[in-house]
């Protein structure tokens, strides 16, 4: 605790003899010509070991990829790398997924086939600067029942990709990343939503859901308008809205039945031990002691 | 000196992803979290820091860059783009109309008469039912309010709009490329100046911001303007009761606004060519004084 003190007293110091506000940054931006010349020649380097270490294993895929990626000059490869990182990066803040599409018609253009050679870098680059990597969001999944007729296309992939921290777990666990009051009520909420949706089964009515949180007292709430804040989970990917099919619903026949399920963003995000620890704690000894198992079963995350 | 990027650096920026513009005090304190949750050994002071991440960000055009509170002297950063390019747009969460507004409220402000940078709600909204398609008066006011609560407009009691510091931090590329002969800039700091004090000698050029003159005159005894040498008598700078109405005569010329507009429609991301005068400008903004 000490030394922390001691850190922040210097920290202060020098900033007080600091002469004027841009000059940190003017620095970096001098020191840096040299610093990106640096690595990008390290990366080079890297590039070159790596394609000999794995000629024995390269599919047909990367290396169409490749051949792509050698029209490119440095610089241009360079450019594209960096493109898409800063599009994951402005994607993530609207909290909306990245596309392959998106990738290639505001970054790659002509250039679609060396998508997995510029995506590769730019996995590489989230990972270095920011603890960050690209995950692909999984395909919305359906209750067993059958009833349902699956949704779209017949790819194994979803092609949207999400940015996931790869930080170790229990840096995660500290609260440096909550700001202010409200964002975190709002994921409390969240954990609390997809907390209720797992316990019952994995799916929920609006009806159930409104019922909930009549309970929790959190409708009519001044501060929450839980209509609106159900839309923005929907559209954030964190939860997925669909009709139901269920025609015994004969009460309430005007409004259209809706049901929640997990969205793909949760699969990816959610903290799971959180939500274990959560559910524990609002359920004590009634919680189901496979709560682990269930979990992961509902949320397609091994949590092993 | 220690500069090794480890995840201390890394915990640091995935905290300030979400905010991107605070006050050095919160930026200290997520240090110290950083450091105190991953446990890095000899950790790096602040400045050093910092400056190790930006030359991990300088290779994505990001840079954190630091600034102070124009009103009241408070040390901020901010996460800014170095390049203003098509991928960058997506980070503002405005439809085209809506960025089209802010940035005509923008012009506004800054060619308000007598050094005012700033307009009244009146005025902002008047615009609002210029623009085509036009946005109704009480659009423009959850609009305004928008841009206020995202920190990208100041709005004083008096209702008088004027630049944030996240704007001047985040668009000074843009705002010194649009209006280059009209920002002032600051005699002390060379940093953009839209409040502050202003030297009563009609021709001097001297220009300060409020902290910056307290800072100067405190230190001494005489009360000479630096700039002419004679007695310090100060105006004010920015909104000063009477709000700016009417633009000055100096306005952006053609030239500059075809460029700027041209600029604006480029469709193309990889098509950019201002990161060299970024870089230059950058190298230019003194800060001796
Ligand atoms: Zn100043
Ligand atoms: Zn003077």
């Amino acid at each position: 605790m000490s030394s922390r003190n001691r850190r922040n007293r210097i920290v202060l110091d020098e900033d007080e003899t600091e002469a004027g506000p841009s000059r940190p940054t003017r620095r970096t931006a001098l020191g840096n010509e040299g610093a990106g010349n640096v690595q990008k020649r390290r990366r080079r380097d890297e590039e070159e070991s790596e394609a000999s270490s794995n000629e024995g294993s390269v599919n047909q895929h990367s290396t169409i990829a490749e051949k792509a990626a050698q029209k490119l000059t440095t610089e241009e490869l360079e450019r594209k790398v960096k493109d898409v990182v800063r599009l994951a990066l402005f994607s993530e803040h609207r909290k909306q997924p990245i596309k392959r599409d998106d990738i290639v018609k505001k970054v790659l253009h002509e250039h679609s086939r060396a998508f997995q050679v510029v995506f590769d870098k730019a996995q590489e680059r989230l990972e270095d600067i920011f603890g960050m990597s690209l995950a692909e969001l999984p395909k919305k999944s359906f209750s067993t029942g059958g009833i349902r007729k699956p949704v779209g296309n017949k790819d194994k992939t979803t092609k949207s990709y999400v940015l996931k921290n790869i930080l170790p777990q229990e840096y995660r666990e500290t609260d440096i990343i909550s700001w202010e009051k409200n964002n975190e009520d709002i994921m409390g909420l969240l954990t609390i939503v997809l907390s209720l949706i797992h316990v019952n089964g994995r799916v929920l009515s609006d009806d159930q859901m409104t019922h909930y949180f009549r309970r929790l007292y959190l409708v009519n709430n001044d501060k929450f308008d839980l209509e609106k804040l159900l839309s923005t989970f929907v559209k954030q990917g964190y939860l997925d809205k669909q009709k139901t099919s269920r025609t015994d619903q004969s009460q309430n026949s005007e409004k259209e039945p809706l049901e929640y399920r997990w969205g793909p963003r949760a699969k990816i995000e959610m903290p799971e031990s959180n939500l274990i620890k959560f559910i524990r704690a609002i359920f004590g000894q009634d919680a189901p002691p496979d709560l682990d198992k269930q979990v992961e079963r509902s949320s397609g995350i091994d949590l092993t | 000196m220690n500069n090794e990027y480890t995840d201390a650096h890394r915990l640091f920026l995935q905290a300030s992803l979400s905010e991107r513009f605070f006050t050095e005090a919160t930026a200290i304190e997520l240090y110290n979290k950083a450091y105190e949750a991953t446990d890095v050994q000899d950790p790096e002071a602040f400045t050093g820091f910092i400056a190790t991440i930006n030359t991990k960000l300088n290779t994505i055009d990001l840079e954190f860059r630091k600034s102070h509170e124009e009103e009241t002297g408070t040390a901020v950063w901010a996460l800014v783009n170095t390049n203003g390019d098509e991928i960058a747009k997506l980070a503002t969460e405005y439809t085209p109309i809506e960025i089209t507004y802010f940035r005509r409220l923008i012009e506004l402000i800054v060619t308000a008469e007598d050094e005012a940078f700033s307009v009244s709600s009146i005025l902002a909204l008047k615009e609002a039912s210029k623009l085509k398609p036009s946005i109704s008066k009480s659009n423009g006011e959850t609009l305004l309010q928008r841009f206020v609560d995202d920190k990208w407009l100041n709005k004083s009691r008096g209702g008088i709009y004027s630049l944030s510091q996240r704007t001047i931090l985040e668009l000074q590329h843009f705002l010194k490329e649009e209006f280059e002969d009209i920002l002032l800039e600051c005699t002390l700091c060379f940093d953009i100046v839209t409040k502050g004090q202003r030297c009563k000698v009609a021709q001097c050029k001297a220009r300060f911001h409020h902290h910056c003159a307290h800072r100067y005159f405190d230190s001494r005894n005489d009360k000479a303007c630096p700039t002419c040498k004679i007695d310090w008598d100060s105006n004010i700078i920015g909104d000063n009761g009477s709000s700016g109405s009417v633009s000055r005569i100096r306005k952006p010329n053609n030239r500059t606004m075809t460029r700027v507009t041209r600029r604006f429609q480029e469709t193309e991301v990889g098509d950019n060519d201002n990161d060299n005068d970024e870089m230059n400008q950058d190298g230019d903004d003194g800060d001796d004084f």
